[in-house]
């Protein structure tokens, strides 16, 4: 009897986590250079809009958003590409793993790397535009939907485009205009805080958004590496 | 007659008129000089190929 | 029914059959649209609220219909071309997503243009079905750059196909955006429980219009698919026959 290791789903899909966790941070320029142009643009914002302090808080969250999605997208071109000109996509795709598996697991190595990063500066981003702190506290839970929400679609599009050299802005493209709705989702209702409303509804909507896109984005993303690599 | 061109919001009617009409224009126009363009650029190609096969 | 499907499945039938309904569909469409236009530009009676502005409707209603019922079109082709692998699917993409974009930006700049006096704005940002069709416009545009721009036919055809069927999602929010949100746009006035809420006199011109305009986008949408599958089939050899005649 030859026994045989037990290749569970988890073990694949942690494998798959581990591996790309550890591919950025041996990259970590790849990292930041999104992070540090987030905090730069934003933080050019006053100094050239010659602002007070209240048009600073009803402009904040806007720009904030604008810019988070903006740099996010910048880490998207890494998300298959990398892996494709080496040719380790081919491997992963025909590891006997569900594809669908392992694309959540590079998405979500993703957004622990990038998007994380990202919530953790925005409060010091929060504090140049002149937020309190219980705003800080909801652009958090917005930049966490939003960020995971970004992964995920962008996922679909950096796959259908990873047999184009260059295709950073056609993925820029195809991912923004989906992501239009959390955009205004997530501007609104920090803004909505800052004006005394309710927010628990925008952040349902929102969560209702990342829970969407997670149910077929990792199907749609594998469909696509498929193809794109044929 | 001239009551139909100074009724209320007449400009705003005749120009969405005026960006059917065009755009009806274009789309017909376009799609058979593409349907035209293609006949003939697939016959040159046809033709080609059979050039290419005889000699 | 089945067998006619089954053969237009085929170019070469597909070609034929389209060269034969242009002739018939783009003149009725055409007149259905000028009849559409003359009376309910000039023989309709004028709307209680809203004036003469209200005469946008016989514009403005068809061209969001074809901008949607493109997509639809689009959606099912892309379906049936992945999962049947009925490769003429394919071609009635290319050949609606032009006509489509086309008709969304109609149906947007129409609309800003009858938003102007009756809301106050050309455009409102907050406003789901205004971005929900911006987002469709988007989406056309999307599919023609992913298209453009990957070399292999195969790949791009699929590539672009899951493309449009990941978007397929906007379609009921479009539809739906106005019941479900509070929205500038009016409510559904044509397909209400208890029939439409337009008087007949306005309601005929609108019906003429929008199965004009249907007539019409049916017959361009069969130029520019043939166009495309001449395109395709040009090895083969009854494109040969057809075009050198029996120069063979």
């Amino acid at each position: 009897m030859i026994k045989s290791n037990n290749i569970s789903l988890l073990s694949g899909f942690n494998a798959m986590f581990r591996r790309d966790c550890f591919q950025y941070l041996k990259n970590p320029s790849q990292l930041l250079n999104p992070l540090i142009f987030f905090v730069m643009i934003t933080a050019a914002f006053p100094f050239a809009i010659n602002s007070s302090k209240l048009q600073l808080t009803q402009i904040g969250p806007g720009i904030i958003w604008v810019m988070a999605i903006l740099s996010y997208l910048l880490t998207l071109q890494h998300l298959y590409s990398d892996d494709a000109d080496d040719g380790c996509l081919d491997y992963i795709i025909l590891s006997p793993q569900p594809l669908p598996l392992l694309v959540l697991a590079k998405i979500c190595a993703h957004w622990f790397s990038s998007g994380l990063p990202l919530i953790i500066i925005s409060p010091i981003i929060g504090i140049i535009y002149q937020m309190q702190v219980d705003t800080i506290l909801v652009m958090i839970a917005t930049l966490f939907f939003g960020t995971f929400a970004l992964s995920l679609i962008g996922s679909i599009g950096a796959s259908l485009t990873i047999s184009i050299n260059n295709s950073n802005i056609l993925v820029s493209l195809l991912v923004l205009p989906i992501m239009i709705p959390i955009l205004i989702f997530g501007a609104r209702t920090i803004g909505l805080h800052q004006t005394g409303s309710t927010t628990i509804s925008g952040l349902y909507f929102m969560s209702a958004y990342c829970m969407f896109a997670l149910s077929f984005s990792p199907f749609a993303s594998a469909a696509a590496l498929r193809i794109g690599s044929e | 007659m001239i009551e139909f061109f100074t009724m209320d919001y007449a400009f705003y009617v005749y120009s969405s008129l005026l960006a059917f009409l065009s755009v009806i224009i274009i789309c017909t126009k376009n799609a058979f000089t593409h349907l035209s363009n293609t006949l003939s650029h697939v016959k040159n190609t046809i033709q080609q190929m059979d050039n290419d096969n005889e000699t | 029914m089945w067998a006619f499907l089954h053969k237009m499945a085929s170019p070469r039938y597909f070609y034929k059959i389209a060269s034969s309904l242009v002739p018939w569909f783009l003149p009725s469409g055409l007149l259905l649209m000028v009849i559409g236009l003359i009376n309910g530009l000039f023989y309709a009676p004028p709307d209680y609220q809203q004036g003469d502005a209200f005469r946008i409707i016989y514009v403005h209603v068809p061209a969001a219909y074809i901008s949607m019922m493109a997509y639809s079109l689009m959606a099912f082709a892309a379906f049936v071309a992945l999962i049947w692998r009925i490769k003429i699917a394919h071609a009635v993409i290319v050949g609606a997503a032009p006509l489509g974009a086309w008709f969304t930006f109609l149906a947007l700049l129409t609309g800003s243009i009858w938003g102007r006096p009756m809301w106050g704005t050309w455009w409102e940002w907050g406003d789901p079905r205004l971005t929900s069709e911006l987002l469709m416009l988007f989406l056309y545009l999307g599919y023609m750059a992913l298209r453009a721009s990957i070399p292999n036919l195969a790949q791009a055809d699929k590539l672009s196909a899951i493309l449009i069927l990941i978007g397929a999602i906007n379609i009921p929010i479009i539809h739906f955006s106005v019941e479900w949100w509070t929205s500038l746009h009016q409510g559904s006035t044509l397909l209400k429980a208890g029939g439409p809420a337009i008087a007949s006199s306005m309601l005929y011109p609108l019906l003429a219009m929008i199965i004009g305009t249907t007539l019409y986008f049916g017959s361009l949408l069969l130029v520019r698919t043939k166009a495309e599958v001449i395109n395709r089939e040009k090895h083969s050899r009854w494109a040969k026959k057809m075009l050198l005649g029996n120069q063979l």
